[in-house]
């Protein structure tokens, strides 16, 4: 069986050469379920977003309560240049929650910030 | 005064957002994607480090598990306590440390579970200290020879396989067979010698009834001062009962590292083994030999090396360990108790038969050793009991001629009958743990020959009537003996007053 790590190592290596992301998802697709190991779809992209990162491409999502301003976005991309220096490009995905009240929670590969309101008063046990 | 609390609150506050904003940075997460039986796998956190603790968020709060099973895809983890609240797609944090529990004087008197908290129903513990859970065991030049004696009270025990502290002496037996009973006393004897050695048992899957009714006597002997209980019961999840020997050790090193003396009691190491094959299995690691992982054997063994006695220039302080064993069917060559014996400086074997012919405590001379014990025996004790466990084998050899009677030799039949006088003497009831002076005295009065005339059922009168004569007429004789550290010759003083005192208390018994 052809561990989680080798297939995204795989499929991050031709997305960093340009291979189309359709092409890569279709084959990646097809052995998973040939394999029948749909169930893992989800975790293989999370390792293929991982391996993405050590090929300097950071895909980043960040939930909000409303749309992020362009300032807001550019203080989290140099957020992500900061603790990954090695990072060549950043891509932001946004996802708008109204449930985090305020701030925002930063998810990428392995690691992540959450500044959100919701979270802090959570921690302070309001 | 409503201003004070105000100002309180506030300065909590602020303390609790100066605590919230150090956290702020990105930091590792990873995702639970399966959980059951106490074990979440976790995907991501490819920084965690073995035994590294977890932080699993859930609906419920925060959640402690720690990292296990490194693999190239996941992490499996434990769960330190309950698990039906972490849910596949909970995020896990790393801690940033290994397992720590508190440890210090604070927890002396207290009933803990193996992650420090309270389960006495008394206040929350605050300890200074906290001291790793997985530590390794002192080097070479860090340790000194077992040569002090930890004097368990039980004469059985003290003059044929002495005790030192830093050694670890395994007590092994079926069940029923008196193994805790032995470990009690010795705790008992602690403080009723004043030795000053700190106590730390730890009950491993234990029916809690019993840890309750052990602390309740511990209480009434007035040993609770100087004991901390560590308990697990069969209700406790897994994780819990792998976790208590290392926990437990990690409060008494705390005592071993400033210089003074802890002893560990292990009850028992069966069930931890059988925890950590419960735990392995989950884990998907290879079963091996009755399904235990092929690591078993490190698993007591890196226990059991972190008791030892120091050397001089680290305190020497030190840490003797009683583990106990229980066998099946008195077989002592299955897994678990031959890793264990192999790793222990001796062990105490305990036989069902001894107990049920009402031979208390059921202790074994021909299987029982005590591999180190000689040095730290004390003199008075050593220089008086050296024959006792050959002249007790060769008893036990000849007992089963004794029905022949008459038709034996006489040197058979003398035999015989100081045999059968001994393990009369040798029989003691639990929680009654003798002094030095009590022991010498009543083997000095035996093997004289002192006690030949009486008949066996009365030897435990005879006993109990020279102690009190001794201890009435010539207390500060007694006193001196109680040192420990004279030889007792054949032909000294203490011996001939011993003799002479034994001689007139038997009077009353002869027949």
């Amino acid at each position: 069986m052809i561990s989680r790590r080798k297939l995204a190592e795989h499929a991050a290596e031709r997305l960093v050469k340009g291979d189309s992301t359709a092409s890569v998802l279709n084959e990646l697709a097809a052995y998973l379920l040939d394999a029948r190991r749909t169930g893992e779809a989800e975790l293989v992209i999370r390792a293929v977003e991982d391996s993405l990162l050590s090929r300097g491409v950071a895909l980043a999502t960040v939930t909000s309560a409303r749309s992020l301003t362009a300032d807001a976005k550019d203080a989290v991309e140099q957020l992500i240049r900061r603790e990954y220096s090695d990072v060549k490009s950043v891509l932001l995905r946004e996802i708008i929650d109204p449930s985090v009240l305020a701030g925002m929670k930063v998810s990428l590969a392995g690691a992540q910030l959450d500044v959100t309101a919701k979270t802090k008063l959570e921690k302070l046990g309001v | 005064m409503a201003e004070l609390a105000v100002k309180e609150l506030s300065s909590e506050l602020q303390a609790a957002i100066a605590g919230l904003s150090k956290t702020e940075g990105l930091e590792s997460a990873g995702v639970v994607i399966r959980v059951g039986d106490g074990v979440a796998w976790v995907h991501g956190l490819s920084q965690a480090g073995y035994s590294e603790v977890l932080e699993i968020d859930t609906k419920a709060g925060v959640v402690e598990a720690f990292a296990l099973n490194l693999m190239e895809d996941e992490i499996g983890a434990v769960i330190l306590g309950d698990d039906s609240q972490v849910a596949a797609g909970n995020t896990v944090r790393l801690k940033g440390v290994v397992l720590e529990v508190p440890v210090g004087e604070e927890l002396l008197g207290r009933v803990v579970n193996p992650l420090g908290v309270a389960i006495d129903g008394g206040p929350a513990i605050k300890t200074k200290q906290t001291g790793k859970v997985e530590r390794e065991a002192i080097g070479v030049l860090g340790r000194k020879h077992v040569h002090e004696p930890l004097m368990t009270g039980i004469m059985a025990i003290d003059s044929m396989f002495p005790i030192g502290r830093g050694q670890r002496e395994l007590i092994i037996g079926d069940r029923q067979t008196g193994k805790t009973a032995i470990a009690i006393d010795t705790m008992i004897n602690q403080a009723r010698q004043k030795t000053g050695v700190v106590n730390i048992y730890v009950a491993i899957g234990q029916k809690l009834s019993k840890v309750a009714r052990l602390v309740e006597r511990l209480k009434q002997e007035g040993v609770m001062e100087q004991t901390i209980v560590v308990a697990t019961g069969p209700a406790d999840p897994a994780s819990m009962l792998y976790l208590a020997p290392y926990a437990g050790t990690a409060m008494g090193e705390y005592f071993r590292d400033k210089g003074e003396h802890a002893l560990m009691i292990y009850d028992d190491l069966t069930k931890h083994a059988v925890a950590y094959r419960q735990m392995s299995l989950l884990l998907r690691r290879p079963p091996g030999r009755e399904a235990f992982p092929g690591d078993v054997f490190y698993l007591h063994s890196r226990l059991l090396e972190r008791s030892a006695k120091l050397a001089d220039d680290l305190g020497a302080g030190s840490l003797t360990a009683l583990p106990i064993i229980e066998t099946q069917a008195g077989d002592i060559s299955a897994y678990i108790p031959t890793n264990v014996i192999s790793i222990t400086d001796g062990q105490i074997f305990m036989e069902t038969d001894l107990f049920y012919q009402g031979i208390r405590p059921a202790i074994s001379a021909g299987l029982s050793v005590s591999r180190v014990g000689g040095d730290a025996q004390t003199k008075a004790v050593k220089s008086v009991s050296g024959h006792l466990k050959l002249g007790l084998s060769q008893f036990r050899e000849l007992a089963s001629f004794a029905q022949f009677g008459s038709d034996l030799d006489e040197a058979t039949k003398a035999q015989i009958d100081r045999g059968q006088r001994l393990t009369e003497l040798l029989k003691q009831p639990q929680y009654q743990p003798m002094s030095i002076w009590e022991q010498v005295a009543s083997i000095v009065a035996v093997d004289s020959g002192s006690f030949d005339k009486v008949p066996v059922a009365k030897i435990k009168d005879a006993q109990a009537a020279l102690l009190t004569k001794l201890w009435t007429d010539h207390k500060k004789d007694m006193q001196d003996l109680n040192k420990g550290s004279e030889k007792i010759e054949k032909d000294s003083k203490a011996a001939a007053l011993i003799e002479k005192t034994a001689k007139t208390a038997a009077k009353g018994f002869e027949a």
